[in-house]
């Protein structure tokens, strides 16, 4: 069986100096919410020396485009360059690219967003905060979206109540 | 990218000798929406670190018990 590893992929970009944002489910589970997810979502920068470095990490990765697995297609710099969402499979197991989110928010939009989270092993990676992730999340507003909004919100709020100091 | 940030440790403040005396209300296990707040109670006693390696974990064991089920 192909072991989903989300430390080694995420370690991976970050030890080719990848400048992504980690957005979607595991960035809300990094986040402190107790969700299951099984793809690694993030936004990258489309700086021309990142995607050089992001195109190498991929190919590391064996990476394809999941639509079509039995074709084995590359993405190609043209792809990370462009505006669409690219749903690849990796060794390490899913992951989505995508250029911006929402209403077409980038890297550089998204950094003031984002916090630095330790993910372990002397990675660290920024990650969207949580915020920032349930307003991409009612602006969607797809089923999907509206159903976890809940333990969203609830999460913050718990967050919210642990920092502030007590009277 | 390298770790340029400790994690923050939340330290509770000392109680006083009056709050001593009192017992804390208990906070609610569900939300009025449903939501299971002890479970995010938890997620939150957590690191970033100690939530991925979990949900990797967890995501494996799902994987292999559908692998052990193929065809069911």
């Amino acid at each position: 069986m192909q072991e989903t590893r989300l430390l080694a992929t995420l370690r991976s970009l970050a030890e080719a100096e990848i400048q992504f944002i980690l957005v979607g489910g595991l960035a809300a589970v990094l986040n402190g919410v107790p969700l299951q997810t099984y793809d690694v979502d993030l936004v990258y920068s489309q700086e021309p020396a990142n995607i050089d470095r992001l195109l190498i990490v991929l190919q590391s990765l064996d990476a394809i485009f999941r639509i079509q697995p039995e074709r084995r297609l590359q993405p190609a710099r043209s792809h990370l360059g462009g505006k669409g969402h690219l749903n690849l499979l990796t060794l390490y197991g899913p992951i989505d690219l995508l250029p911006t989110v929402g209403k077409g928010l980038s890297y550089a939009d998204l950094l003031v967003h984002s916090t630095e989270m330790d993910i372990g092993d002397g990675i660290c990676i920024r990650v969207l905060d949580l915020e920032t992730i349930i307003s991409l999340k009612e602006e969607l507003a797809g089923e999907k979206d509206i159903a976890v909004l809940p333990i969203l919100r609830r999460t913050l709020s718990e967050r919210r109540a642990r920092k502030e100091p007590l009277p | 990218m390298k770790c340029s940030l400790m994690s923050a440790f939340l330290v509770p403040k000392a109680m006083d000798s009056d709050s001593n005396l009192a017992e804390p209300a208990p906070l609610p296990d569900y939300s009025e929406d449903g939501v299971d707040l002890t479970l995010i109670r938890w997620m939150l006693s957590l690191t970033p670190a100690e939530r991925l390696r979990f949900l990797e974990e967890r995501i494996n064991e799902i994987m292999t018990i559908r692998e052990l089920n193929a065809g069911n």
